[in-house]
Order: structure tokens, then C-alpha cells, then sequence
């Protein structure tokens, strides 16, 4: 066996197995039964924009993100609550929740998904009906949009 | 030495398995997969989409290959680059305190870091364990 440190007779075999995985990647990227888009751009079901969101008039605010972060910064009067916290996060929240508010829960970012999480176990098990996922989360609210508090918010 | 061949044996198919399950739950569900690509927050979205498509069908390659001993060098060293880069994500994901899911094998509840690293390392030592018995197994009876 060649070895390791002798790395020009490596490249090659190491390259194939790299390149062999394309065509079905490939493939798979055509025909697989689900689909994913190359482009961010579009809403995932229930996600809604700062720009809907800054239109509407009565809004209570989830923040599913960690303490640390909520500690850091939040929007002013959000309430915490996160899958692993439900139990601890879910009364005080149904407390301040008043019938005709929607809801709107955001994590960090566009990627996270704590916030898809929470908001639809406030629809299924709680069972309010409007609840909604603002797209790219505190990454957007964090550009002053709306009113902010927290250690980190000057 | 017929316990090291057995022991070898067995890492290879566990190991192997481990990959090919993997890589099929990934490859079965690419829109969950990529959820957890961008959970980390270090690709560019393109490119994250690009990883959904291709990473699910090297690791049921080079999990194939491990559980059939064919490739078997090159298998191992694409796996411990994969395990490594796995393992960087994983910290840089923790340094940042990102809510990730794992996405190793299928999307899950919160990632818990210390237990994540623990794993890959795990798995990690086991390719070394196998490159290094199959080594021997070479030049006992090259």
C-alpha cells in the first residue's frame, strides 16, 4: 500500500470517488420527487415579511431564541418561548395573549428554525389560529424596524 | 490475528451502515436537509442547495465502499475530511451559539454540541482504527 504522505498517488483514486457522486447528485437535483429551490427569495408557508408585519396594528411578539441572545436583545414586550423551555414559555405567553392579536415568532436568522418549530406548535397544540414566522428573524428587527430592548440595545 | 480481521470487519460494516443510512435519510428528504445546511449559517444558499444535492450520495458511496471493503484507502480518507469538516461546523456552530439541528442523520430537535463532537469523534476513531488494522493486514501479507 502506497503511502499516505505520498500524495500524488492519492489524488487520483481520491478525486474519482469525489466526482462519481455528481451524476446521481445530478439526477437527483432533476427528478427527485422534492423539489428545492435555488433561490431564497420565495416565503416558506406561514412566514411572513417586517414589511406585512409593520402593517398590522395588534402583534405580540415570540422570540424563540436562546437566553442568552433574548438577554442580549429583543423586541420590546416579545415574549421567550422555545421547544426546550414549551412547558416553562407557554403559560406566561396564553397570560398576555389577547384574542384578536396575531402572533408573530422569530429566531436569529433566515436559517434557524426554532421559529417555524415554536409557531407551529402554537398552532397544532395550542391551537390559536393566527400565527405567523418572520422571515429572516432577529437578523431584520435588529435594523431598528421596530422598538428593541436588551443589554446589547444602545 | 483472526480477531483483528473479525474486529475490522465489524467497524466496516458498522461504520459503513452508519454513512449509508445517513446518506439516505438525507438523500429521502432534501428540503429538511437543507434546512439544516443553512441551520448552520456558513454556506452561501446556492451553494448550501449544491450540498443538499451532492453530500447525501458520497456518503452512501463511501459507506458502500467501507461495508464492501472496495475503494477502501480512498473511502476513509473522504470520510475523515468529511468527519473534520463536520467536526469545524459543529464548534464554530457552538463558539456561535447558533440553533442548529444536526442534520446528521435527518433533521432533529435541538443540537446537543458536547454529545455531537463526542460522536464524530467517535466515528472518526474508527476510521483511524480501520486504516490502521487493514495497514497491518497489508503488510503482514502484502
Amino acid at each position: 500500500m502506497p503511502r499516505l504522505s505520498n500524495l500524488r498517488v492519492w489524488v487520483r483514486p481520491v478525486a474519482v470517488l469525489l466526482l462519481l457522486p455528481v451524476l446521481p447528485a445530478l439526477a437527483a437535483s432533476l427528478f427527485h420527487p422534492v423539489s428545492v429551490s435555488w433561490s431564497p427569495a420565495k416565503l416558506a408557508p406561514g412566514e411572513v415579511t417586517l414589511e406585512d408585519v409593520l402593517k398590522w396594528e395588534n402583534i405580540l411578539w415570540v422570540d424563540a431564541r436562546s437566553q442568552t441572545s433574548f438577554d442580549a436583545g429583543h423586541v420590546s414586550g416579545a415574549m421567550r418561548l422555545t421547544e426546550t423551555e414549551w412547558e416553562a414559555g407557554l403559560p406566561p405567553l396564553l397570560d398576555v395573549w389577547q384574542p384578536d392579536q396575531k402572533i408573530v415568532v422569530y429566531c436569529a436568522s433566515i436559517s434557524c428554525q426554532s421559529s417555524h418549530k415554536v409557531a407551529k406548535r402554537i398552532r397544532n397544540e395550542v391551537g390559536l389560529p393566527e400565527v405567523y414566522v418572520l422571515k429572516r428573524g432577529w437578523e431584520v428587527l435588529k435594523q431598528g424596524m421596530v422598538s428593541l430592548e436588551g443589554a446589547d440595545i444602545p | 490475528m483472526k480477531l483483528k480481521k473479525s474486529a475490522v470487519f465489524v467497524l466496516r460494516i458498522g461504520i459503513g451502515a452508519l454513512f449509508l443510512y445517513a446518506g439516505v435519510i438525507k438523500a429521502w428528504s432534501p428540503d429538511d436537509f437543507l434546512k439544516d445546511v443553512l441551520s448552520y449559517q456558513l454556506l452561501p444558499y446556492s451553494v448550501a442547495v449544491m450540498t443538499v444535492w451532492y453530500l447525501p450520495y458520497l456518503e452512501i458511496l463511501c459507506g458502500l465502499s467501507l461495508m464492501l471493503g472496495r475503494q477502501l484507502k480512498e473511502s476513509l480518507l473522504v470520510l475523515a475530511g468529511l468527519m473534520a469538516v463536520f467536526l469545524m461546523a459543529i464548534a464554530i456552530s457552538w463558539a456561535r451559539d447558533l440553533d442548529i439541528t444536526c442534520g446528521c442523520f435527518g433533521g432533529s430537535g435541538e443540537a446537543n454540541y458536547p454529545w455531537l463532537i463526542f460522536r464524530d469523534l467517535l466515528i472518526g476513531m474508527g476510521l483511524f482504527l480501520i486504516w490502521r488494522m487493514d495497514a497491518l493486514a497489508d503488510r503482514n501479507h502484502p
